[in-house]
């Protein structure tokens, strides 16, 4: 109460005084211009204490702000040596916006002289539209028809930087980089890799900027490529057939130095890269490899020990096995030893081996080795193998030798590379990796014994055996030739063949696989009327061979008596060397210069 | 005392007003510059974006022509070029033996740590006598011309600066026709007419 009785009295007079302080301002002038001083000196002192602390005390640093970018850069693809095998293009795109458009027909008429294959009719509808803001005249044109289209000058014509994919190795590696369209998506190969399985790893190319990014880096060399495509190209116009593949690995890292299958596709033209016939036999087909896959067979009775190299089975009788008869080709009739039953390529004995084994682990041992199952690369085209719908005694015996069960033939060359190398089962690559990735995927399969042996058969093979064509002199290759029957309208043909031959090389130290694989090879009058793999796909395969390992270097080793004999055969399939540069100098050098 | 004091308030006054304008046209001069500057840094941004789209333009033409797709044709119709036959591949310490003499290098032209490690390469090849037994198989004049192939394969042979003394063990009569044949192409310019 005394409280609010004391403010009661106090409000009064607190009115009166600052009732006299107003008086006081309005009375004396120069009191009230230092009060308006105070006041503005005032404000700007707190507005220029404010900004000398956000200036100078207030020096938080500004949190970095995430880009989330629509499109990563997309990085050029080069090969293992650096040649560049994708890259992207600046191109200009041509575009109009029809509301700026004076004259449509004149327009017109002066881009037909720049870009002839115009659509001028769907054009003219839809530059005549004025409520149309934008239309599409030319995409990604070379530099010379842009600046003829600037040198024009159309109102209401216009040019957009683009960037287009182009290809500079072309046709050479057009399976291995696929191609993207017309907007940069990956459809084929590599290409899609980046965009699909890949993307993270493109991410990891991209620099801090988010504009550059650095080669993906791939396990091809160029040269080595070159050397097999023009080889498989010159064996498939020889022998006609319908199509030829190949390639080639190390087989210590599972890298892809070469892959071909021909026919191939420009990766320019996408409506000739979309025909049925050019896909990418390799990876994307599967075959029956026939008698490729019986090496896999003696390893497996070679590591389980039911067959010893000494050992001999009895070949004299077709294998009767329920109402089917297994045949040779070759037949000997009589008891053949193991590395026999390998030279000769002999059904009977292969099939009695893997009956040996048993039916589990037969199976069990095609898994191990991934022959089960759909093999996956960085390539998005794969098939899954064929396999038989039963695992019975019959399907055993006929797998036993490549029969009535067809795998990607990559995959067929993953196994082969895992035999010779020592055991290892690799997931083969097609980007660049060094050995110890690879040992760190690797997976042993075999003893490092049974692959000592195995790389014995298959040298052996090309000594005396179905091979003994591959030649190349002083390389010392070694591998298993196949010869399958295709089936032509769901029956075996005896006429049609598949024709494979995988190998390696230098057999006592193997460090590269080849593949070659012919479909349907003609038989010649030099090749004696026959088509089996022996008389197209090993040849093939010596020439390659030959051409491909000063690349890779592996020098030849000429001083022992195979090599010479090898050299002979050589001469005598192959002819002698024609001409070089240092004879064609010596020429001009001796006619007088 | 008053009026001389408010005197002096005009002059500066004055001064100020002065000052104002020069100031203002000092200021405009400095935008006019930075304005011209950027448009120089535009024109040059713009230049700059041009040749590096040229570059990659040309960068991409060059990568086409050395397509080994493209080269073999050439190389096998316009060079007369072809695989090198197996008997003309050998190691690179081989080639070296092979190699012809050339003219004592001038004093202090070759390394000595270079020289010494060629030498050393050159004595072991010799040491072991390896496929030498091929390509004495052949006809002279071929064994003489062939080695060259071979040793281009294995690169830096040809480009490396053998020195005097590594092709001590090296066949005299082979070597020699080799030896000048490569002076005869050295010297009128890589071979040509």
């Amino acid at each position: 109460m005394t409280q609010q009785a004391s403010t009661g009295t106090a409000q009064p007079a607190r009115h009166a005084e600052s009732g006299g302080g107003s008086r006081f301002l309005v009375r004396e002038p120069r009191a009230r211009v230092k009060f308006i001083m105070g006041v503005f000196i005032a404000a700007y002192a707190v507005v220029g204490l404010k900004a000398s602390w956000l200036m100078l005390l207030n020096d938080k640093p500004q949190r970095k702000v995430v880009v989330h970018k629509q499109q990563l850069p997309r990085p050029d693809v080069v090969d293992r040596n650096g040649l560049m095998l994708a890259a992207d293009e600046p191109r200009a795109s041509i575009f109009a916006e029809p509301f700026r458009m004076v004259d449509v027909d004149a327009a017109l008429m002066a881009l037909m002289s720049a870009l002839p294959d115009l659509d001028v009719a769907k054009l003219r509808k839809r530059l005549s539209n004025k409520r149309r803001k934008f239309v599409w005249i030319a995409r990604k044109v070379p530099p010379e028809v842009e600046s003829r289209i600037m040198a024009l000058g159309i109102p209401g014509i216009r040019i957009m930087k683009e960037k287009k994919r182009v290809y500079p190795a072309g046709r050479l590696v057009a399976h291995v980089v696929g191609f993207t369209d017309i907007d940069k998506r990956g459809i084929a190969g590599m290409e899609q890799f980046l965009d699909n399985r890949g993307k993270l790893f493109m991410a990891s190319l991209a620099n801090e900027s988010g504009k550059e990014a650095r080669p993906v880096e791939l396990a091809l060399d160029a040269r080595v490529q070159q050397a097999l495509r023009a080889e498989l190209a010159a064996a498939k116009e020889k022998f006609k057939a319908i199509a030829a593949g190949g390639l080639v690995m190390d087989v210590r890292t599972g890298e892809i130095l070469a892959l071909v299958s021909l026919p191939d596709f420009d990766p320019a033209d996408r409506r000739e890269a979309l025909k049925k016939d050019r896909l990418n036999r390799m990876t994307a087909g599967v075959y029956e490899l026939g008698s490729v896959i019986k090496a896999v067979t003696f390893a497996m009775a070679l590591e389980e020990g039911t067959a010893t190299l000494e050992k001999k089975y009895d070949a004299r009788f077709p294998l009767q096995i329920g109402r089917r008869k297994i045949r040779d080709y070759h037949a000997q009739k009589r008891w053949l030893s193991v590395p026999e039953i390998f030279i000769h390529s002999s059904n009977i004995g292969t099939a009695k081996m893997a009956l040996e084994v048993g039916l589990q682990k037969h199976w069990q041992f095609l898994q191990r080795v991934g022959l089960t199952e759909r093999l996956r690369t960085e390539l998005p085209e794969s098939a899954k193998p064929l396999l038989p719908r039963r695992w019975s005694t019959i399907a055993s015996a006929t797998a036993s030798f490549g029969h009535g069960f067809a795998v990607q033939p990559l995959q067929g060359a993953q196994v082969i590379a895992a035999l010779v190398n020592g055991g290892w089962l690799i997931p083969p690559t097609f980007l660049k990796r060094d050995e110890q990735t690879a040992m760190a995927l690797a997976k042993k399969v075999i003893s490092e014994e049974t692959s000592h042996k195995m790389r014995y058969l298959f040298r052996l093979n090309a000594v005396d055996g179905t091979a003994k064509r591959a030649a190349a002199p002083g390389y010392r290759v070694g591998g298993k030739t196949g010869t399958a029957e295709k089936v032509i309208n769901g029956r075996y043909s005896k006429d049609n063949r598949l024709t494979s031959f995988i190998g390696a090389f230098p057999m006592d130290d193997p460090k590269y696989l080849i593949l070659v694989m012919l479909d349907d090879p003609r038989p010649l009058p030099e090749t004696h009327g026959f088509a089996t793999s022996g008389w197209n796909a090993v040849p093939t395969a010596g020439r390659v061979v030959a051409r491909i390992a000063p690349l890779l270097g592996v020098a030849p080793k000429l001083d022992t008596e195979q090599a010479q004999k090898e050299l002979k055969l050589w001469r005598r399939l192959h002819g002698k060397p024609q001409g070089s540069v240092p004879q064609v100098a010596q020429r001009q050098a001796r006619a007088g210069r | 005392m008053k009026q001389g004091f408010m005197r002096f308030l005009g002059g500066v006054n004055v001064l100020l007003a002065f000052a104002l304008v020069g100031g203002a046209f000092w200021l405009y001069g400095r935008e006019h510059e930075t304005r011209q500057v950027e448009r120089q840094i535009q024109t040059l941004q713009r230049a700059t974006a041009l040749e590096e789209e040229t570059i990659r333009r040309l960068e991409i033409e060059w990568q086409r022509l050395r397509n080994p797709l493209r080269l073999e044709p050439l190389a096998r119709l316009k060079l007369n070029l072809m695989p090198p036959d197996p008997l003309v591949v050998m190691p690179r310490a081989q080639a070296l033996v092979m190699l012809p003499l050339r003219p004592p290098p001038v004093e202090g032209e070759v390394g000595g740590a270079d020289a010494d490690v060629l030498a050393d390469m050159a004595a072991q090849a010799a040491q072991e006598p390896a496929a030498a037994a091929g390509a004495e198989r052949m006809e002279p004049a071929e064994s003489a011309a062939m080695p060259g192939v071979g040793a281009a394969t294995d690169e830096a042979v040809a480009g490396s600066d053998p020195p005097a003394s590594a092709p001590a063990a090296r066949p005299a009569a082979a070597g020699d026709a080799l030896g000048n044949l490569i002076n005869g192409i050295m010297q009128d310019g890589g071979g040509q007419p």
